[in-house]
């Protein structure tokens, strides 16, 4: 069996080792110092063993990598001054709609429909059949979490808290695509 | 309006239940005390079955029964 990216210990010890030094350097504050924390948090997370061989080691340097971006905007500071918009998805189905406060920076066509709900820890009632691309703004981002286990299914993929109402979906005409049914 | 809240917890995720409940932060305090009977509490108070409630438990470091 594979392991999944919540089991990939070479990628969460680099993003362990990344967060780390992002909060320890975190007090000079300025925005070249972080970034070059990022670039080498990101290069930790590349230089894992069989990155490209491995799908599900590719996801997992994918979230690193994604992980290390907020968290570099995040440690800016003045969030308030930063209108950066990143692109955000909510896979949903059956009784689960389009709208809520779950978030993902992770593309969902890096996992199987049945990975990516195992992974997101996605309720029974959400079958999963679609999903949404959109973009928030990195303030709007109200929490940054691992997805809790559920159902069954282990979680572990990056998870935001977002407020619907912050999202931006008039750029997007046409969002509502069907999702591995395409 | 708790009813239909309830209901709606069903087709959510556990991160998306603690913080439509507004649980988020007495979860994450619970989390970091380790202090088992609150997290048990707040979890079955957003419906979360008990195998999902032992995997986080676990997960916080904290022995399940």
């Amino acid at each position: 069996m594979k392991p999944y990216p919540g089991e990939c210990h070479d990628c969460f010890y680099s993003f362990k080792v990344g967060v780390f030094v992002l909060v320890e350097y975190n007090g000079a504050k300025t925005a070249r110092t972080t970034i070059n924390l990022l670039t080498a948090g990101i290069q930790l997370a590349e230089d894992i063993p069989n990155y490209d061989a491995n799908d599900w080691t590719y996801a997992g340097g994918f979230v690193t990598e994604k992980a290390f971006e907020i968290l570099a905007f995040k440690s800016l500071g003045n969030l308030e001054n930063i209108r950066i918009r990143i692109p955000i998805y909510r896979v949903y189905g059956g009784v689960s709609r389009v709208v809520g406060f779950s978030w993902t920076p992770i593309n969902p066509k890096l996992f199987s429909v049945s990975a990516f709900r195992r992974h997101a820890g996605l309720p029974n009632l959400n079958c999963g059949s679609r999903y949404i691309m959109v973009s928030v703004r990195i303030k709007d981002i109200i929490q940054f979490r691992s997805a809790l286990p559920l159902d069954g299914n282990p979680g572990g993929l990056p998870e935001f808290i977002i407020n619907s109402q912050n999202v931006n979906y008039s750029g997007y005409p046409g969002i509502f695509k069907s999702y591995w049914n395409k | 309006m708790i009813n239909a809240m309830k209901e709606n917890y069903l087709e959510m995720t556990v991160n998306e239940r603690l913080y439509a409940s507004g649980l988020i932060a007495e979860f994450d305090k619970a989390k970091k005390k380790k202090d088992k009977e609150a997290l048990v509490t707040i979890l079955k108070k957003i419906q979360v079955d008990d195998p999902s409630i032992k995997k986080i438990l676990t997960d916080a470091g904290i022995t399940p029964d």
